[in-house]
């Protein structure tokens, strides 16, 4: 039912109800005022019957007195006085004629019995009048004989029976106005109640719907508002609320479906965003290597150029400090074959010189050999690296030279001494490698490790464990190589620079800067793999190394 | 009421000139009409008829009381023996009774014995008081005390 029919059918109900309640005052009006009309003139007929009785009584007393008290009078045969009784008969007649009027079907009868006898009685008084004075004997005779037995009839049998009637009458008239002005009254309120309850009930149920539904509406109007363009407004019916919601849904469905629209229009925008990131990046990166690559080039073809230039005169200094040690030597023996010769005093101040120079000859032989690595190392970086690939399963490799850097470490220092952990993942499929190269790589690596945890063990003394662990993981398409010290780790600020050939953090004479260097550009550079570094300060380093497999692209 | 105040009055005044009234000495007689199932009354029944409170013989007869006009003996004599009362106090007496409607009927007053005669023998019940000497003998005599007029003892003379 729609709202309007709805708003119609309560107007109309309302109307119902205020003609029933009309109906009903006027019902009551008219039974209050048949009830008022039936106590009036019941009042009336009593107002009459006392006026009748007290006339009556006056002339009766009258009779009565003129009768005792003279005999022989010209007032009773006064014409004046008999016009006067007769007129006052008259009267009480006129009453007793209103009374009848008035009179209802059931008391008719004992009202027409009063007349009667008033008629009687109202000749026998005549008679009396008449005769008073001039025949006195008819005169007290009609009044003995026929007047007061009437009178008695009439004043203490027939008026009292009509008093007692009417009086009756009148409680009776009175108890039902009462009963009816009660009754009229309940009636009403009850149906005003009842009104009232029925019209506050349709107004009830009526705003009940409207407000549910306007409720419903309007949560639902604001959940679409929020966005949540799925939610179904549910009313049911068929009234202008429910064509409302359906219009809302139907708004709503649209909406969802703009709105997936557009989210896949931004999903399709955000996917080329990325892939423009991507490509943006790999460009980047290209342009990185390239520059990195350039600049390596650039050092290496320097490197190659000056070490190329350093190497013979090294070799010179090399091979004639050589030599000169030996020359030393052949001088001091040939200085002891002539010992007896030389004064003791030159012989000890020969022998002072000599032990000097061999200790210089050996330094120069030492320094120049240690130049001589680094120009090798130089030439090795800058001639880049074409050994032949092969099938290798890391796993030993890795331990191997691991351990390798240990025990290099150890030999150089007694004191030295590291745990090393290894998880090596027995499934690691075999990846193509120059094998020279990559040891070189983990080599690199382990000493680095072992450096930095002996450093942490030298620093902390007996309470610390120096550790390096090793693993290997098997990968979709790369295996993957990390070695982990337990030493301080390496700050966030030199992280990007570590790979830049000659930067080294250990002190002047204890590394050349170029492992690290050297081991990115085998990495990454010969075999299209990756290498990064995983640290937290005080707490551990992990270079992590990762090597395409065979038929997988370059990572 | 107006009018019949000065009915009132005539009648009082031209009751204290009625006509003829017994001769002294002789006894006054308690005459009854033949109805009358009474013989003899007694002083206060006779007092009681004279002041109202007896209305009625029997169950259907009343009692019609006719009495002398004032002045005249037997009047007299029935106001001084029976009732103790002047003329002014009797008829203070009667007006009082009608207004308080405590008597329907009054004494009826009547100028003549010959009236009372003519009435005693008309009206039902009636009661008459008159000079002995002149009572008819169709007339029934009621005795007073169980006396008759002339009786020695007989208290209405």
């Amino acid at each position: 039912m729609t709202i309007r029919r709805r708003l119609l059918l309560s107007f109309l109900l309302i109307l119902v109800l205020f003609a029933v309640n009309l109906v009903i005052f006027y019902w009551s009006n008219q039974k209050r005022q048949t009830s008022v009309e039936a106590l009036r003139r019941a009042i009336s007929r009593q107002i009459l019957i006392s006026g009748v009785n007290q006339n009556l009584n006056d002339i009766q007393k009258q009779v009565t007195l003129l009768s005792e008290i003279t005999t022989e009078t010209p007032a009773g045969g006064d014409a004046a006085g008999v016009a006067q009784f007769k007129a006052q008969l008259e009267k009480v007649e006129n009453q007793i004629g209103e009374l009848q009027s008035l009179s209802e079907p059931e008391t008719r009868k004992n009202i027409e019995a009063f007349a009667d006898a008033y008629r009687k009685l109202s000749a026998s008084w005549r008679i009396f009048y008449e005769n008073f004075g001039i025949n006195q004997t008819k005169a007290i005779t009609e009044l003995a004989v026929r007047a007061e037995p009437l009178t008695q009839e009439v004043l203490q049998t027939r008026l009292p029976q009509l008093q007692a009637d009417e009086n009756a009458r009148v409680d009776s008239a009175s108890v039902n106005f009462y009963q009816v002005a009660r009754l009229t009254n309940r009636i009403t309120l009850m149906i005003f109640a009842i009104s009232a309850a029925v019209a506050v009930g349709v107004a009830v149920i009526v705003s009940e719907q409207l407000t549910r539904g306007l409720t419903r509406l309007k949560v639902g109007a604001a959940l679409i508002g929020s966005g949540d363009f799925g939610h179904r407004i549910e009313l049911t019916g068929n009234d202008e609320l429910t064509e409302l919601a359906k219009a809302f849904n139907e708004m709503s469905a649209k909406l969802y479906r703009a709105r997936h629209e557009l989210t896949l229009a931004n999903e399709q925008e955000r996917m080329k965003s990325e892939q423009l990131e991507t490509v943006v990046d790999q460009l980047r990166k290209a342009q990185d290597q390239l520059v990195v690559q350039q600049k390596l080039a650039s050092l290496g073809s320097l490197t190659a150029g000056i070490a190329h230039e350093i190497k013979n005169p090294l070799n010179f200094v090399t091979n004639f400090s050589e030599v000169s040690a030996g020359l030393v030597d052949e001088l001091r023996n040939s200085i002891k074959e002539q010992n007896e010769r030389i004064d003791p005093k030159d012989r000890q101040y020969i022998e002072d010189i000599l032990r000097d120079l061999h200790q210089n000859v050996s330094k120069i032989q030492e320094h120049g050999k240690r130049a001589d690595g680094i120009v090798r190392n130089m030439l090795m970086h800058s001639r880049g690296h074409g050994g032949e690939r092969q099938m290798t399963n890391l796993n030993p490799l890795v331990s191997e030279y691991v351990k390798l850097a240990y025990h290099g470490m150890r030999a150089q220092n007694t004191n030295f001494n590291v745990a090393i952990q290894e998880d090596l993942d027995s499934t690691l499929e075999p990846v193509k490698v120059v094998v020279h190269d990559i040891s070189r790589v983990f080599l690199n690596i382990a000493n680095n490790a072992c450096y930095a945890a002996y450093e942490k063990k030298k620093r902390l003394g007996d309470g610390f464990s120096p550790t390096i662990s090793v693993s290997t993981r098997n990968l979709s398409s790369a295996v993957e190589i990390r070695i982990k010290d337990n030493g301080d780790g390496i700050p966030e600020s030199i992280r990007p620079r570590l790979f830049e050939p000659f930067f080294t953090t250990k002190p002047t004479g204890s590394g050349t800067g170029l492992g690290l260097s050297m081991s990115y550009e085998i990495i990454v550079q010969q075999h299209n793999g990756a290498i990064r570094v995983e640290s937290e300060i005080g707490q551990y380093a992990e270079f992590v190394i990762m090597l395409p497999k065979p038929n997988s692209k370059a990572t | 009421m107006k009018a019949f105040g000065i009915t009132l009055i005539i009648v009082l005044i031209s009751g204290s000139i009625a006509g003829w009234t017994a001769p002294a000495g002789s006894d006054i007689a308690v005459v009854v009409s033949r109805d009358v199932p009474i013989d003899d009354l007694s002083f206060s029944e006779l007092r009681k008829i004279l002041l109202g409170d007896r209305q009625y013989w029997s169950s259907n007869l009343r009692v019609t009381l006719l009495i002398r006009a004032p002045a005249a003996r037997e009047r007299e004599v029935i106001l001084r023996n029976v009732l103790e009362m002047t003329e002014a106090q009797y008829r203070q007496y009667w007006i009082g009774k009608v207004f308080r409607a405590e008597s329907s009927s009054a004494p009826k007053s009547i100028a003549t014995n010959e009236m009372a005669f003519s009435l005693l023998n008309s009206i039902p019940g009636s009661i008459a008081f008159v000079n002995a000497s002149q009572v008819p003998k169709d007339l029934k005599v009621v005795r007073l005390g169980g006396l008759l007029p002339g009786d020695k003892g007989y208290p209405l003379n």
